[in-house]
């Protein structure tokens, strides 16, 4: 026992010399950055985390292109790379043929290839985590808020408004895309499972809007120049009320119920007192429509609520070469979009009357008219498209207008629209127009810079919304009530008589003598918004989602796509034919489209998050 | 090893020692000779040994008829004792026959006790310590060098496969100075990590391929988790240690040994000469209805009867294998070791040398583009004695070696170069013109060409096989490692008897050194056909302007390379154990407890902290009921502090029924042994990524915002994968049960043990994580496995008379494994989980035959990407979804590990001669070939090669059950998975000894001539071409076994002398 005893003593002596020495596993590499108490208790520090949601990959909407490198947006096509418009994916333009892989998009299950017809693909992905990464972020900046030290309520409210915007903008992406989705509010733990129930889509959106509320109140109401791109008060208001727009419309609402029309109808009401009463915000003139997206000055700023400002970037592609593609500007030159004769012919004559396109005032002078029954179409129509015969600073330089024709009684080949054995060649105009919202007033050269805006709502939006949301709540010509409504008395048709009055387009009366002019129905109302709507802001992404939330994808005249087919038969005279395209390039939907795909993976994980119809 | 656990008694006389003798698993092993010092007259002293002449410590002696006077052998076996003049000394010692000595006058002692029987006395190196077998309940196999010296190979790793058992070996390549084996113990048992079993040579961590096999003493495989619990958290896919020779004390004794290893390539898969292939290639386009290409019957008229000497420069039929590699080549091994010592310091002095050639032929005059390797190891230890109480040992090893490759860049781009020779078309443009071929056809544009290299006219400028081999330069790079080992042993029987204490430091240096790439141009003339008239050809390989660094490797200096990231490496162990060793009447106590610290700097990545408080308890009565308890507790910096230490028990008992009285009686007497053992614990496994439980926060890209005309850059941080705050070890908790019989005083001997392990904890990626947690996570702690298997091992020595003794061993392994925990989907569909399959399982679709007719390929082609034609592989669309694609994979019944693996040795010595032979086999495993490209012919028209094996069993209409699909079809899915099983004639050993007066007066005790054969014979009928153990993945669509450099065929002529 003895011997016992003093071995145990002998071991503990020198059990307790080492002891001593336990921290010599306590060390942690210094190659890995920062630590989280590091981020988080640092108001620059916690700053800086919630910045990365600024990047402009992830702000943008635009990301369903294959990009390895997707931080090098910027610069680009309006930030999306320029083969990325969504805008082609919709009946107002398809992609040029010679990009045919453009956008990279394809069926979901087989690899056939397809320029137009479907949308989604597995490698949306991208956007899809994209997303629900920035979701995180938003989470942990409000979860983490107050572990910064030294911080005043300023510089936190920086923070949280940020925070509760982005996770509501992020939300509202997922929600136009693929609905209603799990509204996560706080960092998940890792280990957990992951498999949470979907909320409805209306729920979601309401959700949505309960966040822009909560930034609302953290944020200023005018963001200052130096910060500008950073969301603002305004800006949440009026996300807020597009929203509860899209929980209004057809698709999330498909009883039409009133409360969520009328719930709409006052979000909308309010951004629209809100900017109003500003003394700030308001429509910019039509002389600026273009400046909204190309070209921008601080007048932009007035009527984006929130966007996104490139400035002074240079635009290897886009102003100059993917507007139009030209056999006597160079090489490199792309028309990127084709723009459709359906979304021609929404542009009504500048006294509003609709386009008849059976008329031979439409055959011959479809773009100005004849001069006795009209004298030229609604003013928006020369800032969005570029026609047989329009008219842009560097074409002009040249002493000619812009030349699109199929085919010459002198065969004479037209220099923008180059055709091969009767059939156009890749890269020029398949239907007769091309793009020009987007780009540059003047024909920059390449490596040139400008400043363009993307916008995600501007004023006329919130207009549009008021007119579409107050219509179906309380009628086309009704005040709103005063207790839903304090202090405002527009009607729908007021709001909706505002964009049309920037663009110097008459007003919808129903007392004009024009019956064209007149209110109509409530659907019929409702049609007039929509096409006001589509012509406004043509070319911003709206008539992708829009398609959706009114429910019209498997519309005959959606999926139809029609071109220009034009012939010079004397100097100076044109026949204009209205021609179906190529049923190739139509669009390919089913029911299924209304709702992006969502990755296997993730509905695989158990009964709860559940795939969307149809895939 | 250290002598770790040499337990001095004490002489002092309190102490009543006669009964403190038996110690069982201290023993030391140390090869010692007598040395005896001067001694009083009224003291009898004398040293106690076996019969090899290792000392027994703690053996007893007494004088006969006394009580009282009586003593015990100490660490060097020696004792001294007061006696009478004349008297009867009794010494006995446990496992041997008690002798009875008479003194006579004073004289020193020699005492040599003979074993009580056969294997008895084998000692056994265990965890920090050796143990006699007898004892061992561990599940622990044990090899001689001596043994592995067998296998004619210099490569000690690949001397393992069939000589020990519970091994799963796998020699993926045969490149020299990259040939060494991958070693699983009982197979798999983890999904991440290498499964690689814990190193330790002398203790400390280091790679077995440091070390030649002349300077192996032994090698032990520790298996379960009484064996491994003290390694703590790297015990868990087992440990091999291996024992350097250390001197013994007498005479120099030098060896020298040298070897000449003739190493042959081992050919399969020879090809089709050009006009059969041509003639294949016709008749295929005409199926495919490619007329245009069809050469027609005139000029495959020259390919088969060339109507002059031009002819077969033209019409060349190149048979790129023979052309490319050498039938066989020599490689060279030689060793010299010093072994002797005196009472003060003994020593073990070794150098050797290997030289290790190449196998593919070199034509390039300017610069050496050999795959070589050239090691030299060195190795110095030596043991001093300090005190009576105390020694010092001081080791040092390792090696230099220098690896070169020609033409290419990295070791694995040499898998290209053996791609392209079993791939060449044989129709190509020959290697060389002769000068008279160029005189004939004389070219003003290339009037210089004289007996100019030729390319490859069908993809010209790329420098394929042979050219890419030598004519694109070489790499050399020198790994020096060096270990250098300090240890002292304190005897403390002055504290407690029996209490002995050890320090050790040893530190392990490893540099790399990098040569520069030498790059040549690739400038070469071919000739041909062009339009309608022959001309040259001029070829240059634009990829050397790469490389700037052209020169003869003489004008080569070698740089310290900074951007390797092994450089600059080393890593210090160091540590301290007690060890305690008392006998008390029948009861043995042992102790252990034991720290330790290991620090390894790997380049610059951060460097690894360890630290190990272990202990160890045993107790036995009587050698008959053996009880032992471990505690391993491991630490690492790479995990969170609340997670650090990991604690790993083990307990473990045996029973020598052999012992018991009631069992002598009622057994036959042949019934030599028979022992029980069982044991139960956990370990870990270490080989997961460090700092799972940090947080990391980044700078990110910098963004402008402003309104336009304003600009203002913000700054950004972004989250890193979301840390494992309770990330921890990956724990496997192992049972093995062993049973161990000997009969007829144990000539024959049987053993086998069943063990079976749940590990959890396997750190994994989470596959289920939803896109909806936002950020990737790092691994987490969340797979488990389980497998269990058996080893038997059974071994007969014979002896016929004096002059003829023989042996047969064999050994047979199965191990099983499933993935019992595996996060992934919960509704992905069950045939495409993993949980519940072996790890590794192969996946690949269902084949069911081929497009036998246009309607069947039309009725089920079912988006089938690649282009079809009939006679394709037909694939099943297993899910029924109208697509086959990567939702059809099924799981194939093996993986490419194999269950079993076996090995059957058997050899005799008659006089002076001896033979030996090792077979070794593997069963149950697959090789997946399903993704790679066909092995039999291209599927690309412009290098059209059949392998002469394959062609008569292409799928024609009229061969519509075929074995390889038509030109175009290969997309073989289960039908690529190949059974992969051998059996090998891994060696065979003949040698021959000179002895006698003769040599004698030539200054040679002992002379040795052998011959030995690696790899002479497999078998393995489910393989079709390449090496069945050669485990290529078919990466980059390379043709699987040809991947890597091949695994030779080895003959070696060794001469062995000793002085």
């Amino acid at each position: 026992m003895k011997i016992f005893v003093k071995n145990l003593s002998i071991i503990s002596a020198i059990i307790l010399g080492f002891s001593s020495c336990v921290d010599f596993l306590n060390q942690t590499p210094d190659a890995i950055a920062y630590s989280d108490n590091e981020v988080f208790t640092d108001y620059p520090k916690s700053q800086q985390f919630i910045n990365q949601l600024m990047a402009p990959y992830c702000y943008f909407d635009d990301n369903d292109v294959i990009n390895s490198n997707v931080s090098t947006y910027s610069g680009k096509y309006h930030g999306k790379q320029m083969y990325g418009l969504r805008e082609r994916m919709t009946d107002n333009c398809l992609c040029n043929p010679q990009y045919s892989w453009i956008p990279l998009v394809y069926y979901r299950d087989g690899n056939t290839w397809d320029n137009r017809g479907t949308y989604w693909s597995e490698d949306s992905q991208l956007r899809w985590e994209t997303i629900w990464k920035a979701i995180r972020v938003a989470n942990l900046s409000i979860k983490n808020v107050d572990r910064i030290e030294n911080v005043t309520k300023v510089q936190k409210d920086k923070i949280l408004g940020m925070a509760y915007f982005l996770r509501a903008h992020f939300y509202f992406m997922l929600l136009q895309g693929w609905g209603g989705m799990p509204y996560v509010t706080e960092p998940l733990n890792p280990a957990q499972d992951l498999d949470l129930p979907r909320d409805s889509y209306v729920l979601t959106a309401q959700k949505i809007a309960k966040d822009f509320d909560s930034a609302a109140a953290h944020l200023p109401l005018v963001i200052p120049d130096a910060e500008w791109g950073r969301p603002s008060k305004m800006g949440a208001i009026a996300y807020k009320a597009k929203a509860l727009i899209w929980a209004a419309s057809p698709f999330a609402n498909p009883d039409n119920k009133q409360t969520l029309w009328e719930d709409a109808a006052i979000a909308c009401g309010q951004a629209i007192q809100l900017a109003e009463g500003s003394g700030y915000y308001k429509l910019v003139p039509l002389d600026n429509f273009k400046k909204l997206f190309v070209d921008c000055d601080g007048e932009t700023l007035k009527e984006v609520l929130f966007g996104r400002s490139f400035n002074n970037t240079p635009f290897w592609f886009a102003p100059y070469y993917c507007a139009i593609k030209s056999t006597e500007f160079g090489s490199g030159q792309f028309g990127a979009e084709s723009v459709t004769e359906n979304l021609a012919q929404c542009y009504p004559w500048s006294n509003g009357e609709s386009i008849d396109p059976k008329t031979d005032e439409y055959k011959h002078n479809p773009y100005n008219g004849d001069g006795t029954q009209h004298t030229g179409r609604d003013p928006r129509f020369y800032q969005t498209l570029l026609y047989n015969g329009a008219v842009t600073p560097q074409v002009s330089a040249t002493g000619r207008t812009v030349q699109i024709w199929n085919k010459s009684f002198d065969n004479v080949q037209a220099k923008e629209l180059l055709t091969s054995n009767g059939s156009v060649v890749n890269g020029y105009t398949q239907t007769g127009y091309y793009n020009w919202k987007l780009f540059s007033n003047a024909f920059i050269t390449t490596g040139a810079k400008t400043n363009v805006m993307w916008n995600y709502v501007r004023l006329a939006d919130v207009y549009l919304y008021y007119a579409e949301a107050a219509n179906r709540a309380w009628g086309a010509n009704a005040t709103p009530p005063q207790d839903k409504l304090p202090g405002f008395s527009l009607s729908a048709v007021n709001t909706l008589n505002k964009v049309r009055e920037r663009a110097n387009m008459p007003d919808y009366d129903n007392a004009s003598p024009n019956a064209w002019l007149h209110l109509g129905t409530v659907e019929e109302f409702e049609q007039k918004v929509r096409n006001e709507s589509r012509i406004e802001t043509a070319f911003e992404e709206k008539r992708f989602y829009d398609l959706r939330r009114w429910r019209i994808m498997l519309d005959p005249n959606v999926l139809t796509m029609y071109g220009m087919y034009i012939e010079k038969t004397a100097a100076g005279k044109f026949i204009y034919t209205v021609t179906p395209l190529s049923s190739s390039l139509n669009l390919k939907w089913s029911d299924r489209f209304y709702l992006f795909y969502i990755k296997n993976s993730d509905t695989y994980l158990g009964h709860n998050f559940v795939q969307n119809p149809g895939w | 090893m250290e002598l770790t656990r040499k337990i001095k008694m004490s002489k002092s006389k309190s102490h009543k020692l006669t009964n403190i003798m038996k110690t069982r698993w201290l023993v030391l092993c140390l090869i010692l000779f007598v040395s005896v010092s001067a001694f009083s007259q009224q003291l009898t002293t004398g040293v106690v040994t076996d019969i090899n002449g290792i000392p027994l410590i703690g053996a007893s002696v007494r004088v006969d008829g006394s009580k009282n006077e009586g003593t015990i052998t100490d660490l060097d076996g020696k004792f001294s004792l007061k006696t009478s003049v004349k008297a009867m000394l009794v010494v006995s010692y446990i496992g041997y026959t008690t002798q009875m000595i008479k003194i006579n006058g004073p004289k020193v002692l020699t005492v040599n006790l003979l074993e009580d029987s056969g294997n008895l006395d084998e000692v056994v190196v265990v965890a920090y310590g050796k143990q006699k077998k007898e004892s061992v309940i561990g599940a622990i196999s044990q090899t001689r060098g001596k043994e592995l010296m067998r296998a004619g190979v210099q490569t000690l790793s690949n001397t393992f496969a069939g000589r020990i058992s519970g091994l799963v070996t796998d020699q993926q390549s045969g490149m020299p100075g990259a040939d060494d084996s991958k070693i699983y113990i009982r197979g798999l048992a983890s999904f991440t990590g290498d499964n690689q079993p814990l190193v330790l040579v002398d203790g400390i961590e280091r790679s077995l391929n440091n070390l030649d096999p002349s300077e192996i003493e032994s090698v032990s495989v520790l298996k379960d988790a009484s064996a491994t619990a003290v390694y703590g958290v790297k015990g868990g896919n087992g440990v091999i240690l291996v024992t350097t020779k250390r001197g013994q004390e007498g005479k120099m004794e030098i060896t020298a040994g040298f070897q000449q290893i003739l190493k042959q390539s081992i050919n399969q898969g020879i090809q089709e000469n050009s006009y059969t292939t041509l003639y294949d290639r016709d008749q295929l386009f005409r199926t495919q209805n490619y007329y245009g290409k069809v050469l027609g019957s005139e000029i495959l008229n020259h390919y088969q009867n060339p109507s002059s000497i031009y002819d077969p420069y033209i019409y060349p039929n190149v048979d790129a294998w023979t052309h490319g590699i050498k039938p066989s080549t020599w490689d060279t091994h030689f060793s010299v070791a010093a072994r002797g010592g005196t009472k003060f310091v003994k020593y073990f002095i070794t150098l050797s040398y290997l030289g290790q050639t190449d196998l593919l032929k070199t034509n390039q005059p300017l610069y050496d583009a050999d795959f070589s390797y050239k090691r030299i190891n060195y190795r110095m230890n030596f043991d001093f004695d300090i005190s009576k109480t105390t020694k010092v040992s001081v080791s040092s090893g390792g090696y230099s070696g220098t690896s070169s490759y020609g033409g290419v860049q990295t070791q694995s781009d040499g898998a290209k170069i053996l791609n392209d020779m079993y791939t060449q078309p044989p129709y190509i443009t020959p290697y060389e013109y002769p000068s008279w071929f160029v005189e004939h056809f004389p070219d003003s544009n290339y009037p210089t060409v004289s007996d100019r290299v030729a390319g490859n006219v069908y993809s010209p400028g790329t420098t394929t096989g042979w050219y890419r081999h030598n004519y694109s330069g070489t790499t050399r790079t020198i790994q020096d490692r060096l270990g250098v080992d300090v240890a002292l042993n304190q005897n403390l029987d002055k504290v407690t008897p029996g209490l002995s204490f050890k320090a050790n430091f040893s530190y392990n240096n490893t540099s790399d050194w990098n040569g520069g790439n030498i790059v040549y141009n690739s400038d070469f003339y071919t000739f041909g056909l062009v339009g309608n008239t022959y001309k040259w050809d001029r070829y240059i390989n634009q990829s050397q302007a790469l490389y700037s660094d052209v020169l003869p490797p003489y004008q080569q200096t070698l740089t310290r390379n900074s951007s390797l990231t092994t450089s600059p490496s080393y890593n210090y162990v160091y540590g301290g154990q007690l060890n305690y060793n008392r006998k008390f009447g029948s009861h043995n106590v042992t102790g252990l407890a034991l720290f330790e610290r290991r620090i390894s700097q790997n380049g610059f990545f951060f460097p690894d902290r360890e630290e190990k408080w272990s202990m160890r308890g045993t107790y036995d009565y009587k050698s008959k009921y053996m009880l032992e308890a471990t505690l391993g507790i491991s630490g690492s910096e790479r995990f969170a502090p609340a997670n650090r230490f990991g604690y790993f028990p083990s307990v473990a008992a045996g029973w020598n029924i052999i012992k018991e009285d009631f069992f002598k009686k009622n057994m036959p007497k042949e019934f030599s042994n028979l022992k029980v053992r069982y044991s139960y614990g956990e370990t870990g496994n270490d080989q997961v990524n460090d700092f799972l439980y940090i947080s990391q926060f980044t700078n990110g890209s910098t963004y402008n915002i402003g309104a336009p005309g304003t600009s203002q850059g913000i700054y950004t941080i972004n989250e890193g994968a979301v840390p494992n705050t309770s990330a921890r070890w990956e724990r496997a908790k192992k049972t093995n049960l062993g049973v161990d019989f000997g009969f007829f005083n144990n000539a024959l001997t049987l053993s086998g043990d069943f063990f079976s392990e749940n590990r959890d904890g396997i750190l994994m990626n989470r596959n289920s994580l939803s896109s909806i947690f936002g950020q990737s996570v790092k691994a987490l702690n969340i797979g488990s496995t389980k497998r269990h298997g058996f080893e038997i091992e059974a071994s007969y020595l014979g002896s016929m008379n004096p002059d003829f003794n023989y042996w047969i061993k064999g050994n047979l392994n199965f191990n099983e494994n499933r993935i019992t925990n595996y996060d992934e989907a919960a509704l992905a569909p069950d045939y495409s989980k993993l949980a519940g399959k072996p790890i590794g399982t192969i996946f690949t679709q269902k084949n069911i035959g081929y497009y036998q007719d246009l309607d069947e390929m039309a009725n089920y082609s079912l988006n089938q990407t690649s282009l079809l034609a009939i006679g394709s592989d037909k694939l099943l669309d297993f899910n029924g979804d109208g697509v086959i694609d990567i939702k059809d994979n099924i799981a194939m019944n093996n993986t490419n590990r194999p269950d079993i693996t076996y090995g059957f040795s058997s050899g005799f010595e008659y006089k002076n001669f001896e033979m030996n032979f090792l077979i070794q086999g593997v069963s149950s495993v697959s090789r997946n070939w399903s993704t790679a490209s066909n092995p039999m012919f291209t599927n690309d028209p412009g290098d059209f090669y059949i392998k002469v094996i394959g062609r008569d069993d292409i799928w024609k209409p009229s061969n519509r059950y075929a074995a390889y699909a038509n030109w175009g079809g290969w997309n073989p899915g289960s039908k690529g998975v190949i059974d992969a099983s051998y059996i090998r004639l891994k060696s065979l050993e003949v040698s021959y000894s000179i002895k006698g007066e003769k040599m004698k007066q030539l200054g040679i005790s002992s002379a040795k001539v052998s011959l030995q054969g690696s790899n002479l014979l497999t078998w393995a009928p489910g393989y079709i071409l390449g090496d069945p153990e050669n485990e290529s993945t078919g990466v980059n669509g390379y043709n699987l076994g040809f991947s890597f450099y091949p695994i030779p065929r080895l003959i070696t002529l060794g001469i062995q002398i000793s002085l």
